[in-house]
């Protein structure tokens, strides 16, 4: 079904409204929009403008009210909930601004669990998630829990656990939100890196415009709707 | 029911009434003050209903369990009293012949009898006396061919009965006695329905085997003075036959009236003190005039046993509520562990933004006692509904004593489970609110764990020291505040003295209510007058500044190794007072012996993992050590006993610290526990093995990893099973705590139930023989082969197919005099003398023999070669108890000997000398065996010195009594054979009933018993099953965002719905194996201790499986179906709005 030049991500009309029963809100507004493969791209906006709502919606975890998404040709709407939970763990990463990791699992565990929901045997998971460990420099922290590593590690946790699974598309949710300019800056090149060298698809929800500025191109969304975009020659 | 535990239930009332009311003006006080704090708990009471209900479940679990315990309690008591009410009637006291004074006569002499009542002639507190004749004598209706071998003939002066008004028709009205002036006789009811006679008709009664026959003048109500009470469980009460005194003595050929009744004024349900005091002058009279009488029952002290009988019962109840009692106040606690946790990042922006300690504790007490006031008024109102239900269990019980029991609520054992419960759960909600509002501010805004207090420090010796000095200080001041509190609410006794004139309950309420306001008021303005005193006197500043000082600096090097030190100070004190001192005087506070010795050991061993971590020993390392020398500790003799060759050794190693200073020639006196053992050994054996599996849980799960590639679908369900009660150590543990400690003891008691019934009410009770037959002490049977050959009535047919054996006893009591004062306590005591084929059918077992006799067979061979030799029951040595489990009367003979004394190194013959207190005449018997209780449980007239026929011929003239045991031949009708042989011999007045179905009747009711204590400890169970569905859904609200996350990286719903389904089996399971393991463990242990080895229990040890396995797949089964519920909301939480949840 998928083409090589096909788009990766492709979105027609895309509306999603929240009903709480007392009041409706459109958070997205007929959104229509497209990403090539291994393309980085970065959405802004500013808060409440339905970054965060877009990004759940193409990544399948949010239904959405009207429109299609196709993901590399797949329509990812006609899927049942069980088919789009496979479909994310064998071909979308997750990266959050909070990281969101188990406390309770040591950081070589975290990453391992994408793999164990995949089938993988727990032997095979096992060193696929030390190797990924390895990619982010982590290695000597496979053990560690969550609470015993900084911010900037826990984060580093985070992308070896959204590659490990080798996927096409990593969505990413203000993945330098909660960290330090310095920090902020070494994750951005380690995701750039990654970008670069497995060709993966890479969704950014930002506030940070130096964090946009590292993307291939920039969404500005405004009160549910694309504003404009923004093409960049790095 | 009047007391619980030896204390009066007004007592309790008022001490649980003043903590209640002092409970309500402390929620009056943050109401008032701190209006907020109660909104905030209300708001969160009504915001997640579920978890509310949970928690309302597990809140009034304490307080249905008490009102249970109390309510089945007092309706037993209430039954059992009115009982003897209806028994005795108007007659208060009764007097009988004193046998060692009355010099061979059985009757009371007649000047005796004109003491008494001249003494008490003309006092207004005696409405009558009354001589009376009462012997057994069998009747019949010859015309309508009905007998009764139960009937008894009463024999009366109507003058002196009339004032007892006992004579009441069946339509209520009283019956002159003076219609026995007639020449007719008074039938009682029951009789009359038994044989069925009607006023007019004839009945014959048979004495000395001769037919006489009477009218029926009236037939009247069964009472104390008209019918006989039951004899024993199962037996059916007779009836009675009342006719003149005079010619009573004369039909009988006794000399007198043998009962002498005494009414006391007020009618049946009068002053009890009054009978009291009249029973106490009437003793003292006896004892003055030297009268050959005595008082054998009054009417305040058989009530008094009726209350006795109500309050026994709500201590076991208690007994074996208490692992439910404490898996509750462990829910409660945990509760609020969990609600403080999940709050803890918004506690300390309040405290951040001004507010304290204090208000935060206030507002958690607001939110639990809101919790509370219902909970506990919905458990006191469940608790009478769990009552019901077991006494209607106990109904079927009682009904075959002849009681009935009617439920009784009594309002004010309502109230004071209801003020329990509320005081109860107070108490750990306080305390969890304070532990909880200790927070540090930073490290709960920012969500970092709080640091491990065991090794905080790791600083050495002296910061030990200091450690161990700021614990002292904390003791110190809390002695000082606990001695305060109760100096201030020692304000409140004279108060409530003071408004007594308002009369008792209401006076006390008056009188606490304002007691406590003033000590509150006395409160405010002492510490109104030390603030000012502060600010403006140096001198007070000057005192008040270094108690500052040292509370900072104590708060500073607080830490669990200080605790230790302390631990062990007082742990070696339990051991000293327990176990090691001269005497082993416990003194009140510290408890009962072996709890403060086993208790003070456990201590120590505890503390010394403490310490070992805080000098850097690794954790898991230090506590899984402790836990297994504790759980060693208490499980000895285990595992020795159970390998070949240690158990002669074993029994030196029961107590190891015992075993081990033995070594140095140190040691002590044996231990003696009691009851409450079996709870202590329960805290202690779940404590010590969940610290071992919290520990070690990765080992223990270490095969279900290795088992990864079967469980590969659901592999990550299960990492994430394991994985968070790993994490969560404190949590999971009390959880495990709860379905152990529960668990534990339904496992002891069902094991524990099964082979006491098993060995008390199995074959050996039968001792080989399947009919009794009690003979008629007014138609005594010299041969009753011939008598049963000749008899007219009798089914020849059953004599030839169905009877293989008859063998006899004659009965007899005589005063036992041991050769060795030292040896044995002189006193009266039953006595049977044998037949030759009742010493070669018998097969009563022997619990030990003296030296040189091999077997019982050997035992019995020389009791039918001669009559020198004599066999008793166990109840008659030092440590024995009668067949109701009490110890052996005061006046009775008594070998001064343990089993384990006689037994230890073989023992000579017991040389016994037997009197007939009547004639005097005496002979000498040596005691070559000991029966074993298991024997007589069920016939308690083998309770007694057996001798030979011949002996009790020669020393007794006889004895008073036959009794006949018959051997059936196989697949024998034995109830038909009964009826057969009691219908042969009617006018010989016999009983015969089949041994076996007493027994069977017997172990029904123990089967009975079981129930109903195992179903009242597994109500325990709800709580384990409740604490997972608290945890579960708690759970599923704190890990909201990481569901959201695992949903997006991949997992299924149903796979997220597993892995919380395992977590929880997780824990029920690890619960309930290490409860049936440890249960196991010390059920084994107590059944194969010296104390039961002589029962057999070691080599039949059995458990009932079943009823076990039924137990506790019932309670996983619900503890599963609880968890599904947040299981499935978990699997259904939406990914997108979980993942934007921050709690």
């Amino acid at each position: 079904m998928t083409s090589k030049n096909m788009p990766i991500i492709e979105v027609e009309n895309l509306v999603k409204t929240y009903d709480t029963g007392v009041v409706s809100v459109k958070a997205l507004r007929n959104v229509s929009v497209s990403v090539e493969r291994g393309e980085m791209v970065s959405v802004m906006g500013p808060s409440g403008c339905g970054k965060t709502t877009l990004l759940n919606c193409l990544s399948g975890i949010d239904d959405v009210t009207d429109g299609i998404i196709w993901i590399e040709g797949t329509d990812i709407n006609s899927l049942s909930d069980d088919d789009k939970t496979i479909y994310r763990a064998q071909r979308m990463g997750f990266i959050f601004q909070f990281y969101n990791l188990l406390p309770v699992l040591s950081a070589q565990e975290n990453v391992e669990l994408p793999l164990l929901v995949s089938g993988e045997s727990p032997k095979d998971a096992r060193e696929r998630a030390m190797d990924a460990l390895d990619r982010v420099n982590l290695l000597d922290w496979s053990s560690h829990k969550p609470s015993e590593l900084s911010g900037g590690q826990r984060q580093r946790v985070t992308i070896a656990r959204a590659l490990v699974n080798n996927p096409a598309i990593v969505w990413a949710d203000e993945p330098t939100g909660d960290l330090d300019s310095k920090t902020a800056s070494d994750i951005m090149d380690l995701m750039q890196e990654l970008n670069r060298e497995q060709q993966q698809t890479f969704v950014i929800v930002t506030h940070d415009r130096s964090v946009a500025l590292r993307c291939n191109r920039t969404i500005h969304m405004n009160d549910g709707e694309i504003e404009r975009e923004e093409i960049h020659s790095s | 029911m009047e007391s619980i535990f030896g204390i009066s239930l007004d007592t309790y009332l008022v001490a649980v009434g003043t903590m209640a009311v002092l409970i309500v003006l402390i929620l009056l006080y943050i109401a008032i003050r701190n209006p907020l704090l109660v909104r905030l708990g209300a708001r969160n009471f009504a915001r997640r209903k579920s978890q509310t209900v949970l928690i309302v479940i597990g809140l009034m679990l304490s307080t249905l369990i008490i009102s249970a315990a109390l309510v089945t309690g007092d309706t037993v008591g209430q039954s059992i009293t009115n009982r003897i009410y209806t028994s005795l009637g108007s007659i208060d006291i009764i007097i009988d012949p004193d046998e060692e004074k009355s010099e061979g006569i059985r009757s009371i002499k007649a000047s005796d009898i004109s003491v008494i009542r001249e003494s008490f002639r003309d006092d207004e507190r005696i409405d009558g006396i009354a001589a009376l004749l009462q012997i057994d004598v069998p009747a019949a209706n010859q015309q309508a061919r009905l007998s009764d071998p139960r009937a008894y003939l009463i024999g009366v002066i109507p003058d002196e009965i009339r004032n007892f008004k006992q004579l009441e028709l069946l339509d209520g009205e009283l019956l002159d006695p003076e219609i026995l002036n007639s020449g007719g006789v008074v039938v009682s009811e029951r009789l009359a329905e038994s044989i069925n006679l009607n006023s007019g008709d004839l009945v014959t009664l048979f004495v000395e085997n001769n037919p006489y026959e009477f009218s029926v003048a009236a037939i009247v109500k069964d009472n104390g003075l008209t019918a006989k009470d039951q004899a024993g469980p199962g037996s059916k009460p007779g009836g009675g036959v009342m006719m003149l005194l005079d010619d009573a003595l004369t039909l009988s050929g006794w000399e007198g009236p043998n009962i002498l009744g005494i009414s006391v004024a007020g009618g049946v349900r009068n002053d009890l003190d009054l009978v009291d005091t009249v029973s106490g002058e009437v003793e003292e009279l006896i004892g003055s005039s030297n009268l050959s009488v005595e008082v054998v029952e009054n009417k305040k002290d058989l009530v008094a046993i009726g209350s006795l009988v109500g309050s026994v019962f709500v201590s076991f109840f208690i007994i074996f509520g208490l692992f439910s009692i404490a898996a509750g106040l462990m829910l409660i606690f945990l509760t609020f562990v969990m609600l403080a946790a999940e709050r803890r990042s918004e506690m300390g922006m309040a405290r951040a933004v001004g507010m304290k300690r204090l208000h935060l504790t206030q507002a958690f007490i607001a939110e639990g006692m809101l919790y509370n006031v219902g909970s506990a008024l919905v458990g006191a109102a469940l608790g009478v509904l769990v009552a019901w239900l077991m006494i209607t269990l106990l109904g079927f019980i009682f009904a075959s004593f002849g009681t009935e029991i009617v439920l009784n609520v009594n309002p004010r054992a309502l109230a004071l489970a209801y003020l329990v419960g509320i005081v109860l759960t107070f108490v750990t909600v306080a305390f969890s609110s304070w532990r909880a509002a200790n927070l540090n501010i930073v490290r709960s805004i920012r969500d970092i764990p709080e640091p491990d207090l065991l090794q905080s420090n790791l600083g050495g010796i002296r910061e030990l020291f200091r450690s161990t000095w700021s614990v002292a200080w904390t003791v110190i001041w809390s002695v000082i505040g606990f001695a305060l509190t109760i100096a201030l609410v020692g304000f409140v006794i004279p108060a409530v003295q003071v408004f007594s004139i308002f009369g008792g309950q209401i006076g006390a309420a008056i009188g606490v209510t304002i007691g406590l306001s003033a000590v509150i008021l006395i409160v405010y303005f002492i510490r109104k007058l030390f603030n000012y005193a502060h600010q403006k006197l140096s001198l007070v500043r000057l005192i008040s500044r270094p108690v500052n000082k040292l509370n900072i600096w104590s708060n500073a090097h607080r830490s669990g190794a200080g605790w230790a030190v302390w631990m062990i100070i007082f742990g070696s004190l339990g051991v000293y007072l327990g176990g090691w001192g001269d005497n082993a005087a416990i003194p009140s506070w510290i408890g009962p012996q072996l709890w403060s010795y086993t208790g003070g050991t456990t201590l120590i061993i505890f503390s010394l993992g403490i310490l070992a971590v805080y000098f850097g020993a690794p954790p898991r390392l230090s506590f899984t050590s402790v836990g297994l020398i504790v759980v060693w500790l208490w499980l000895l003799p285990l595992p020795f006993s159970v390998l070949p060759g240690f158990p002669a050794t074993a029994n030196g190693w029961t107590d190891p610290v015992q075993g081990l200073f033995s070594l140095f020639g140190l040691g002590h006196e044996p231990i003696d526990g009691n009851f409450e053992m079996f709870f202590v050994s329960g805290v202690a054996v779940t404590a010590a093995s969940i610290f071992v599996v919290v520990y070690n849980a990765t080992l223990l799960l270490a095969p279900l990893n290795l088992a990864r590639n079967v469980f590969k679908g659901v592999m990550p369900a299960v990492r994430t099973a394991i994985a968070y009660p790993l994490a969560s150590r404190f949590r999971t543990a009390m959880t495990l705590a709860m379905f152990t400690l529960v668990v534990f003891g339904l496992v002891v008691l069902s094991i524990l139930n099964h082979n006491f019934s098993q060995v008390f009410a199995g074959e050996e009770a039968q001792a080989g023989f399947d009919i009794a037959i009690e003979g008629n002490p007014s138609n005594r049977i010299k041969n009753i082969d011939l008598a049963l050959a000749n008899s007219e009535f009798m089914d020849k047919k059953l004599l030839g197919e169905d009877i293989s054996s008859i063998s006899s006893l004659r009965s007899a009591t005589g005063l036992l005099t041991g050769s060795d004062g030292t040896d044995t306590r002189d006193g009266l005591y039953s006595i049977q003398g044998m037949d030759q084929s009742f010493i070669s059918t018998n097969e009563l077992k022997l619990l030990t023999r003296a030296r040189d006799y091999e077997s019982d067979e050997a035992v019995f061979v020389a009791l039918a070669a001669s009559s020198r030799y004599a066999i008793i029951d166990e109840s008659r040595l030092k440590d024995g108890s009668n067949a109701f489990g009490e110890p052996t009367s005061e006046n009775s003979f008594r070998i001064e000997r343990t089993l384990s004394d006689i037994d230890a190194s073989g023992w000579r013959p017991i040389t016994v000398a037997v009197m007939d207190p009547f004639t005097g005449l005496e002979q000498e018997f040596e005691i070559i065996g000991i029966i074993s209780n298991t024997s007589t449980q069920v016939r308690r007239e083998w309770s007694a010195l057996f001798i030979s026929e011949q002996s009790v011929d020669d020393v007794f003239s006889g004895g008073y009594k036959d009794m006949f045991y018959v051997v059936a031949a196989d697949n024998t009708d034995l109830m038909g054979l009964a009826n057969g042989i009691e219908s042969g011999l009617l006018e010989q007045g016999v009983q015969a009933v089949s041994i076996r179905k007493e027994v069977e009747e017997s172990a029904r009711q123990n089967a009975a018993f079981s129930a109903l204590f195992e179903g009242f400890t597994a109500l325990g169970l709800i709580v384990g099953i409740a604490a997972l569905g608290v945890i579960s859904f708690r759970t599923v609200a704190e890990r909201r965002q990481q569901i959201g996350m695992l949903r997006a990286i991949g997992y299924r719903s149903r796979l997220i719905g597993l892995s919380f389904f395992l977590e929880s089996s997780f824990i029920a399971i690890t619960g309930i194996l290490l409860g049936l393991g440890l249960g196991y463990a010390i059920s084994y242990n107590i059944l194969t201790s010296p104390e039961f080895a002589a029962a057999g229990l070691e080599s039949n040890f059995d458990v009932p499986w079943l009823r076990i396995l039924v137990f506790i797949g019932a309670a996983y089964l619900a503890s599963s179906l609880m968890t599904l519920i947040p299981a499935r909301a978990a699997s259904r939480v939406p990914v997108a709005e979980a993942l934007r949840y921050s709690g």
